[in-house]
């Protein structure tokens, strides 16, 4: 009776786990180990960031994977920062395991509100990529609309690259990993094709059910103006549950 | 084989003629001192030479350009300069920047232009550890220029121009500018001039750069805030005429005499300001 108590409350637990994940949305693109696992999982990451104007900050990130076939995954990712600008990035991922690695198609709708400087900025994505045990490699297109809170004309950009490549130490099922990414977007900004973002990540899988993860991220100015200077940069610690 | 050989050549070629008009270590660093360090050079000539006044009719004339990447010839920049000597209702001239592509040519552009005329630096200035070179014949590239009534003597306009030529105006010049724009009041028209421009077009801009999208943010609420009427860039060689939260963004075409849309801005200052675009081919 007690084991059966038991094991109808961790079910709830689960249950209420995975709603809020859903909810949460967000997702960790890499979080799950191996190309074809499904996975469920939640990530929690606190951040410090500095860029030389906005100076210091504090982020929190949510991150949620929901991945239940080797065919399609969904990411969202929230965060929350100690100067009032927020973001909400959404990432629809159909998948292709092939031989050798997976071929992917990524859709992003993804939404900032910088409350102090009074701007709303919203970008939709869409690119294709490969990943193999070693790289991992996307390219694709975003549009852009910068609108302003008090009106007075907003701007589109609709014609951006979006890009990314990553290089991993270790193969996707080893218990840990390190990588180096650069890219112009990360899941709380999509940047312009000049402005890309240099990451050292790595993680560890504690327990089958339990990652730590950590990584900085410089972002440079001024590559594209061949006159390059430091920006900015971020390090991000976090913990995650892997639920399945 | 030959084929890849020819391919290969023409790729060296390529690469070598790039190398002589683009700094290519500047993808990695920068050859120029940071952005803090030129804004302290500029605020030492700043502090030791008091900002320009210009007394002007209450309806006068600005000749703009930008981008002449100037190395050898000065064709399409010496008609600009003759085009705006010979406007008597053109009170000054302005240069966005990208005076020159390559090394050592700032002396021809210096000796071509004809005061009045106010300058700032653009990334190609930067090349080649050339940011010594634009002080010695421009001296600052953070300023102001205000411009009174001759005959009431009340002053009517002001002109800020930023050094922005690694996409950033630096954490210094930032909080100069904001200082500036709060203690400001009183002025028909603020325009603001700076060579890295705002917005990505409506095509893509692959051959130019933008601020990072924080300082974007920050600096368009800023000059809708402080009631900026008019920010005139360059650097992307492409015309762009963007409204964005009440602020009028021009990005002129280059200047460059071996390219085929070019062009130069007069704008009318006056209560109201109107601008007009002028083709040279």
């Amino acid at each position: 009776m007690v084991c059966y108590t038991f094991v109808v409350c961790m079910r709830k637990i689960r249950l209420i786990i995975l709603f809020l994940t859903i909810s949460f949305g967000g997702f960790a693109s890499n979080l799950s180990r191996g190309f074809y696992e499904p996975s469920v999982s939640f990530e929690f990451m606190p951040e410090y960031s500095y860029n030389i104007q906005w100076k210091s900050m504090a982020n929190f990130d949510l991150k949620s994977t929901f991945a239940k076939t080797p065919y399609f995954e969904f990411t969202t990712a929230l965060q929350f920062s100690t100067l009032n600008v927020h973001t909400v990035d959404f990432r629809l991922k159909p998948r292709l395991p092939l031989p050798i690695g997976e071929l992917f198609l990524d859709f992003e709708p993804y939404y900032r509100i910088d409350v102090k400087d009074r701007i709303h900025d919203a970008a939709i994505a869409a690119s294709v990529g490969y990943r193999f045990d070693y790289l991992s490699f996307q390219v694709g297109w975003f549009g852009r609309f910068l609108v302003p809170f008090d009106g007075g004309g907003y701007h589109k950009e609709l014609a951006n690259i979006l890009y990314g490549v990553e290089v991993f130490c270790r193969p996707q099922y080893s218990n840990w990993n390190i990588s180096l990414r650069m890219s112009n977007f990360n899941d709380y900004q999509i940047e312009r094709w000049s402005e890309p973002l240099f990451m050292l990540s790595a993680r560890y899988d504690l327990f089958d059910m339990m990652r730590l993860s950590a990584g900085v991220e410089c972002k440079p100015v001024g590559i594209g103006n061949v006159q390059a200077q430091f920006f900015g940069i971020t390090a991000r610690i976090g913990i995650g549950l892997i639920l399945e | 084989m030959k084929k890849f050989d020819k391919i290969l050549v023409l790729a060296l070629m390529v690469l070598l003629v790039s190398c002589e008009t683009n700094d290519i270590s500047g993808v990695l660093v920068s050859s120029s001192p940071t952005p803090d360090a030129r804004f302290d050079k500029s605020m030492e000539w700043n502090n030791a030479h008091e900002y320009p006044v210009l007394k002007v009719p209450d309806s006068y004339r600005v000749y703009v350009c930008s981008d002449t990447h100037i190395q050898t010839t000065t064709d399409k920049f010496s008609r600009f300069v003759s085009a705006y000597k010979h406007d008597s209702n053109c009170k000054f001239a302005v240069h966005l920047g990208d005076l020159v592509s390559g090394k050592e040519h700032h002396k021809l552009v210096y000796s071509v232009m004809q005061e009045p005329i106010f300058t700032i630096v653009g990334n190609h200035d930067l090349h080649f550890a050339q940011w010594s070179s634009f002080v010695e014949y421009w001296h600052t590239s953070t300023y102001y220029v205000e411009t009174v009534s001759e005959t009431s003597g009340r002053k009517l306009d002001l002109f800020i121009f930023l050094d922005s030529g690694n996409g950033t105006l630096g954490s210094k010049q930032m909080d100069w500018l904001r200082e500036l724009l709060m203690v400001t009041s009183g002025y028909r028209n603020i325009i603001v001039c700076t060579h890295t421009d705002f917005f990505q077009g409506k095509a893509f801009d692959g051959n130019s750069a933008n601020y990072p999208l924080e300082e974007t943010y920050t600096l368009t609420n800023m000059f809708r805030q402080y009631g900026v009427k008019l920010v005139l860039t360059g650097h992307k060689h492409n015309w762009d005429d963007v409204t964005f939260a009440g602020v009028r963004y021009l990005t002129l075409e280059s200047l460059k005499d071996d390219a085929d849309n070019t062009s130069y801005v007069v704008v009318s200052v006056g209560n109201e300001l109107n601008f007009e675009k002028i083709p040279l081919k």
